[in-house]
C-alpha cells in the first residue's frame, strides 16, 4: 500500500490495459512509461496478462466450422503481411530516367561536316570553301543560340519545378490530414510545465505519414522542444521543434518508419539541441497517444 | 513457421509462449499458415468474449473476422515486452466486439433479423478442463466483491471508461482506479498457466 502511494500511475495501468483511462490520464501515463518507469512497466504486462483471466471467465463457446475458412480466404488476408507499399521508388526512377534522357540529349555533340571536296577547280573550291565557312559560321551562331535557348529554357524549367514542389508542399498537409485511413490526435498537456501548449497530431497508420500542428511553442532561454514518437514504452526522436514567430510549428512527416507499432506522439522539453540522450532527458509535457 | 499440434502437445508454458510469439513473427512475414495456427489456437479462447460481448453468434464471428484480418495487418506491432500473445489478442477481439456494438447501437439487433450460425461443438475432453477454469475464474470474480466486480464488469464487457464507471456508480474517480486495479491484480493470480482454454 505503501508502494502504493509513492506511486499513483500504478493504478493509472489497470485502466490502460482496460482502455477505460481518461485522455488526460492517458496522457499521464504515458509520459510515465516514455520516462522509464520499470515498476510500471512490469504492472502493464501482469496487468495485461490479467484481461485473459477476466476474459476467460466467460462461458466456452465456438464459431461455426465456416468461419475458419471464412477468414483465411478473407481477401484482406493475402500478400505479404504489414507490408508497406512504396510508390515513389518507380516514380522516382522515371524522372532519373527522364532526366538522364534529357542530360543525354543536350549533350549530343553536333556532328562534324565532312567537307570532303569533289573535285573541281580552285575557284570553285574557294567558294565551296567559303560556303563552308558560312555554313560553319551559321552552324555555330545557331549552336550557340540554341545552348543559350536551352539554358533559359532549362532555368524556366528548374523556376517551375521549384514552384510546383512548394505548392504541392502546401497542399499536401491539407489533403494528408483530410484523406481516408488519417485520424487526428489532439496532444494533450501532462501538467509537467505551466505553458498553454497546443497540438494534433495527424497520423496515416498504413503509410506513415504524419502531420503535427503545434501552437504556443515558446521554449524557455536555452531550451527546445522536441518530438518523439513510441512503439510501446521506446521513444524516438523526430526531431528539435522549430517554431514561428508566433510560436506555430507545422511538422511534416512524409513515412515514419514501423508505422504500425507507433502508439504515440510526445513532445518532451530538452536542453538547446535536443535530448543528448536517445530518450527525453526533461519533461514530457504533451503525449497523443494513438489508438488502433 | 507454426509449430505442429504433436510438437506443441509436448511443449511447456515457456515454450509455448515462446513458439506463439514465433508464430506472431511469421505472420508479420506474411505466413498464412502460421496465421491458421495461431487461429486455431486462440479462437477457443477469443471467441468466448467476441460471443459474451456482442450477445450474437453471428456478430461474434463477424467480430473474429475483423480481429484476424488486424492480427494479419498488424502481427509486426506486437511488442513481446508489454505483454503475452493469448492477452494481445484479447485485446483486440475485446476493443473490436465493443466497437460493433457500439456500431451496431443504431441497428436492428442482428439476431432478430438473421439465422445464428451453427456453433461447433468443443472437444469434450478438453470442454470439460476448459469449462472448470472458467468456472474457477467466474467465482474468483464474483468473490471481488460486489463493487470490484461491477467495476471490472462495466470497464471490461461494457467498455465504459473510468469516468464513465464513477459516474454510473456514484463512486469517487479514485476509488474507481484503485478498485479496477485491485481486481486485476487479485484475477490475475488466479490464472493457471498453459493452454487451460
Amino acid at each position: 500500500m505503501a508502494k502504493h502511494e509513492r506511486h499513483p500511475e500504478l493504478d493509472l495501468v489497470a485502466g490502460y490495459v482496460l482502455q477505460a483511462l481518461g485522455p488526460q490520464d492517458e496522457a499521464r501515463l504515458l509520459a510515465h512509461l516514455m520516462e522509464g518507469c520499470e515498476e510500471c512497466e512490469a504492472a502493464l504486462r501482469d496487468l495485461s496478462d490479467a484481461t485473459v483471466a477476466v476474459g476467460g471467465s466467460a462461458p466456452s463457446a465456438m464459431p461455426s466450422d465456416a468461419l475458419r475458412s471464412r477468414v483465411l480466404s478473407d481477401p484482406r488476408i493475402s500478400g505479404s503481411a504489414g507490408a508497406s507499399s512504396d510508390g515513389g521508388d518507380g516514380r522516382d526512377s522515371g524522372t532519373d530516367a527522364d532526366a538522364r534522357s534529357r542530360r543525354a540529349q543536350e549533350r549530343t555533340p553536333l556532328r562534324p561536316r565532312d567537307g570532303a571536296r569533289t573535285g573541281g577547280g580552285r575557284a570553285m573550291a574557294g567558294m565551296l570553301a567559303a560556303a563552308c565557312l558560312i555554313l560553319a559560321f551559321g552552324n555555330y551562331w545557331f549552336w550557340q543560340k540554341a545552348g543559350e535557348f536551352r539554358a533559359e529554357r532549362d532555368a524556366v524549367q528548374q523556376t517551375l519545378r521549384e514552384v510546383e514542389a512548394e505548392l504541392s508542399a502546401k497542399e499536401w498537409i491539407p489533403k494528408m490530414v483530410t484523406a481516408p485511413g488519417t485520424d487526428c490526435y489532439d496532444l494533450a498537456l501532462t501538467g509537467s510545465i505551466d505553458a498553454p501548449l497546443n497540438g494534433t497530431a495527424c497520423f496515416a497508420k498504413e503509410s506513415g505519414a504524419a502531420v503535427v500542428l503545434l501552437a504556443e511553442l515558446r521554449p524557455p532561454s536555452g531550451r527546445d522542444y522536441e518530438l518523439w514518437v513510441l512503439r510501446g514504452s521506446v521513444p524516438t526522436s523526430l526531431g528539435v521543434i522549430t517554431a514561428d514567430d508566433e510560436g506555430r510549428a507545422a511538422i511534416r512527416l512524409d513515412a515514419i518508419p514501423d508505422a504500425s507499432a507507433i502508439t504515440a506522439f510526445a513532445v518532451s522539453l530538452e536542453p538547446a539541441g535536443g535530448s543528448p540522450e536517445a530518450a527525453p532527458t526533461g519533461p514530457v509535457v504533451m503525449v497523443a497517444p494513438v489508438t488502433s | 513457421m507454426a509449430p505442429g499440434s504433436c510438437e506443441g502437445a509436448l511443449m511447456n508454458a515457456p515454450d509455448r509462449a515462446a513458439a506463439d510469439i514465433r508464430s506472431l513473427e511469421s505472420v508479420a512475414n506474411g505466413d498464412r499458415e502460421a496465421l491458421a495456427f495461431l487461429y486455431d489456437r486462440f479462437t477457443p479462447l477469443l471467441f468466448p468474449v467476441a460471443l459474451r460481448i456482442t450477445g450474437s453468434s453471428a456478430d461474434a464471428e463477424d467480430v473474429m473476422q475483423e480481429v484476424w484480418v488486424q492480427v494479419w495487418r498488424r502481427a509486426s506491432s506486437f511488442d513481446a515486452a508489454r505483454g503475452s500473445v493469448p492477452a494481445w489478442l484479447m485485446t483486440i477481439t475485446r476493443s473490436r466486439a465493443l466497437d460493433h456494438i457500439r456500431s451496431r447501437s443504431a441497428r436492428t439487433k442482428r439476431e432478430e433479423v438473421a439465422e445464428p450460425p451453427k456453433q461447433s461443438a468443443p472437444d469434450p475432453g478438453r470442454s470439460a478442463e476448459s469449462e472448470s477454469v472458467r468456472a474457477k475464474l467466474r467465482a474468483a470474480f464474483e468473490e471481488l466483491g460486489p463493487e470490484r466486480a461491477q467495476v471490472l464488469e462495466l470497464a471490461y464487457w461494457e467498455g465504459l471508461s473510468q469516468s464513465e464507471i464513477a459516474e454510473r456508480t456514484g463512486s469517487p474517480l479514485g476509488t474507481v482506479k484503485s478498485w479496477t486495479r485491485q481486481g486485476l491484480e487479485r484475477m490475475r493470480k488466479l490464472l493457471p498457466d498453459g493452454d487451460w482454454w
